[in-house]
């Protein structure tokens, strides 16, 4: 009957501890990692030119027409 | 002329008829109504409730509570288990063992959630009219294409499933 509070505060203690380290963890790696790799994968070699060029053959640009 | 009928009332000492009859037998002494008095509750952290569970005690009980009095090793495992049932309603084993209801409720919401998926479908079926041409599969395609030539998300997004130079979407 000794130490309830004790043990049961013990036991949740940890358990916050774990779970808000672990989903911190688990965006991290599984989220913002990735998306930062995506990002430096994009645009190490772009060519916003290019990209320019092609929207603009597309049509889809107003001000600059395809010919 | 109202305000004078109040003085009256409050002259007479107006409380409840009952308690106040109660109060003339006793000379003056109101006799304690249940709801004022400490109450027994099974609460896992209140382990020693204010009174005990079984508040009038049969001849029996009362005679074993005189033999509470003596040495207990004079008790038997029964006398004791009785005295224990005097005072405490249930174990903790028996107020922290779980019950079955979790299986009504996750029934019952199942069965309302199937409910509201027939209404949805009678609703679809007779209610609802024919949905917006924007949704045919020759104004989604045209609308994609569209996303496409404009690069819409590439990094991440629409744009970064389509393979350009294959004219399909990446595998």
């Amino acid at each position: 009957m000794r130490g309830l509070l004790a043990r049961r505060m013990k036991f949740h203690l940890l358990g916050a501890f774990l779970v808000s380290v672990g989903s911190a963890a688990l965006y991290k790696f599984g989220v913002a990692e990735p998306r930062k790799r995506a990002y430096e994968d994009f645009y190490r070699n772009y060519d916003p030119m290019k990209d320019f060029e092609a929207m603009k053959a597309a049509g889809v640009l107003e001000s600059a027409p395809p010919n | 002329m109202l305000a004078s009928r109040v003085f009256s009332l409050v002259g007479r000492r107006s409380i409840s008829t009952s308690l106040c009859l109660r109060a003339h037998g006793h000379a003056g002494v109101v006799k304690a109504e249940d709801y004022t008095l400490p109450v027994y509750a099974d609460r896992r952290d209140v382990p020693l409730p204010e009174v005990a569970f079984v508040r009038d005690l049969s001849a029996q009980q009362r005679a074993l509570k005189e033999k509470e009095k003596a040495s207990w090793s004079a008790l038997s495992v029964d006398e004791k288990v009785e005295l224990y049932r005097i005072k405490f309603n249930e174990t903790y084993a028996e107020m922290n063992k779980g019950t079955n209801q979790w299986k009504t409720v996750l029934g019952g919401v199942l069965f309302f959630l199937g409910v509201t998926g027939l209404i949805l479908i009678w609703q679809k079926h007779f209610m609802y009219g024919p949905v917006p041409h924007t949704f045919s599969e020759e104004w989604v395609s045209a609308q994609t294409k569209r996303m496409l030539d404009m690069r819409v998300n590439p990094v991440q997004g629409i744009t970064a499933q389509w393979d350009f130079d294959k004219n399909e979407w990446k595998k």
